[in-house]
């Protein structure tokens, strides 16, 4: 009698444990997403988890809690994008930060200023969008869930692509019959829109990509102080000139400081860098950090706001970990 | 020599009068002066103070109006008899009429969750031809999916918004629709296209939207269930964007839209 009981009870909690995992390996892989400091990735695997159980309320606030950092990185990539000249890519990525959050007023505004911008375009990039999504609003098919990397490690060199020569929607043929084949071989990376279809959080949707990292500076001299701060003849030095400032900051090289202005009120403070190599920046407004940035690696942006309200993305041009020296140039986004 | 004191004595007390009349007419708000009439659903009297919340906390300022539509007999009776009476919405029809013609300004929107979907729908097809309302939105309607829209939308001047749900229990084991119409609730997939639409029923779907429920929903509190959707967080993020705009969302894509690339036969 005992031995049924216990038996009983075991498929009772193994039943019970099988049933409030539901959505658990997404949700796991959130929480490790969300440690890393991933917050879009999370986001998409939170959606994910979210699909399988709706009524789950620790997804619920794990959503609630990343959803504005998430919808906060597919903003800054697109004032990237559209400060690249990527139209099509900066509509795009607009449009998934409001997917995250509808509400985000400086998303609708951007896209606004798109749309009336660059009518062409958007149009285009709209076009594809719809297309991407009639699917499930006119049918209402429950649709498949797809996870473009299920090891969150992967999920960034998966998904990035070379840069293409034509990276707009544009490219691709309207024609239904020339389409058709295309989206079918989605996951090849074909040459073509860096924007694929996103089927993890939101399977109906375009998710868009981070933009391509620009190609790293030349390695570094031997000479780690000098090598901090290229000749003025160096093909860094030239680059530099499309940059409204351009700061070098270090812990260890004297001749450099570790904070300093740099635009509309904006000061930078050198937190660290990394062997990978990458830095970790802080951004103040007088006394008060208004932004963390961190991991950012060699060729890669992030925006930020000026005291005035205007956009301004900030770009590591170099990084020389030996001396933590990091040379940073700040343009307009 | 008595001009001078004239004009002071003239100008004087108008001065304050014209500071009065510029501070009422021009600094007014126009979120104020908006006004939003709320059915609820069959036999559930409480999803008004939850949505009236989520619009206050978008910065919506207007006037938020319960319209109280049951006959208090259980949520069998309202859903199977008096979401279909045409008195009742009459009653509403009358309502958006008279602030209209008080105020022709006036921004109305007009809202419904489930069977009050019905009363919203029959009360705009009953209003007069010069009468119209901004914008609508159903709350997991349990109206007929295939409900001609057309005569509803010509009396609407923005967008009509529509939730669905695959989630939702109760639109899900309907077996009779709030108005009686035919086919599955639209609740459940959202509103159809008629077939054979001709010119103005086009045009009136070109402002119908479906907003399905969407994973990314949980995270404002609703879970694809029949009333969550009333939910302040979700109000607050998804619909007060919607109705506190003058155009339409970004995010908004009609049905028309939707059937003209379903038509084109593009990739899905």
């Amino acid at each position: 009698m005992m031995a049924w009981f216990r038996a009983g009870t075991s498929l009772l909690m193994l039943v019970l444990l099988t049933a409030g995992c539901a959505g658990g390996k997404s949700y796991r892989l959130g929480r490790e997403a969300e440690q890393r400091g991933d917050a879009h990735q999370a986001y998409d695997f939170y959606c994910k988890a979210a699909k399988e159980s709706p009524g789950d309320g620790s997804i619920a606030a794990s959503m609630e809690r990343i959803a504005p950092t998430a919808a906060t990185y597919w903003h800054s990539q697109a004032r990237i994008a559209g400060s690249e000249g990527r139209y099509s890519d900066a509509w795009r990525m607009a449009i998934r930060c409001l997917e995250i959050r509808p509400n985000h007023v400086e998303a609708i505004q951007f896209v606004d200023q798109l749309e009336r911008e660059h009518p062409t375009v958007v149009a285009s990039a709209r076009q594809a969008w719809l297309r991407s999504g009639s699917k499930s609003l006119t049918v209402a098919k429950s649709d498949g869930v797809q996870v473009a990397s299920a090891r969150p490690g992967k999920a960034r060199p998966k998904a990035r692509r070379k840069p293409s020569p034509n990276p707009s929607p544009q490219s691709r043929s309207t024609s239904p019959a020339q389409n058709r084949p295309k989206a079918a071989k989605r996951t090849k990376p074909t040459p073509g829109p860096r924007i694929t279809a996103n089927r993890i959080g939101d399977p109906e949707k375009p998710m868009p990509l981070p933009p391509q990292p620009k190609p790293s500076p030349p390695p570094e001299n031997a000479k780690p102080t000098k090598a901090a701060v290229p000749p003025n003849d160096s093909p860094t030095a030239q680059k530099e000139g499309e940059y409204l400032v351009v700061r070098t900051l270090s812990k260890r090289d004297k001749r450099f400081k570790r904070r300093m202005k740099a635009v509309d009120g904006i000061f930078i403070k050198l937190k660290d860098t990394e062997e990978e190599p990458d830095v970790d920046l802080d951004l103040y407004q007088g006394d008060r950090r208004v932004q963390k940035i961190r991991n950012l690696k060699v060729g890669r942006s992030k925006i930020f706001r000026g005291r005035s309200g205007s956009w301004y993305r900030l770009t590591v041009l170099k990084i020389h970990h030996k001396s933590h020296t990091v040379r940073l140039g700040i343009k307009a986004a | 020599m008595s001009m001078p004191s004239c004009r002071r004595c003239t100008w004087g007390p108008c001065l304050p009068i014209l500071v009065c009349l510029a501070w009422a007419t021009g600094c007014s708000d126009p979120k104020i002066s908006a006004m939003v009439f709320y059915c609820d659903g069959a036999g559930w009297y409480s999803s008004a103070s939850s949505v009236k919340a989520g619009l206050r906390a978008a910065g919506f300022k207007g006037k938020f109006d319960t319209f109280s539509w049951s006959a208090f007999l259980g949520p069998g009776h309202d859903h199977l008899v008096t979401a279909r009476s045409k008195a009742v919405a009459r009653r509403l029809s009358r309502k958006i009429e008279q602030v209209q013609l008080k105020d022709p300004n006036r921004r109305i929107h007009v809202m419904g969750l489930s069977a009050g979907t019905a009363i919203v729908l029959s009360a705009l097809e009953q209003v007069p031809d010069e009468v119209h309302v901004n914008h609508v939105v159903l709350f997991s309607p349990s109206v007929s999916a295939l409900r001609d829209l057309t005569p509803a939308m010509q009396h609407v001047s923005g967008q009509l918004y529509a939730t669905c749900s695959p989630h939702d229990g109760i639109v899900k084991t309907l077996v009779i629709n709030a108005d009686g119409g035919p086919g599955p609730p639209a609740g459940r997939s959202g509103f159809r296209m008629p077939s054979r639409a001709g010119e103005a029923t086009q045009a009136a779907y070109r402002r119908v939207i479906n907003l399905p429920w969407q994973p990314s929903y949980v995270g404002y509190d609703w879970d694809g269930g029949h009333t969550a959707v009333t939910r302040s967080k979700f109000v607050k993020a998804v619909i007060a964007p919607r109705i506190l705009r003058l155009g339409p969302h970004p995010l908004d894509r009609s049905i028309m839209e939707q059937v003209a690339i379903v038509q084109t036969g593009a990739e899905l």
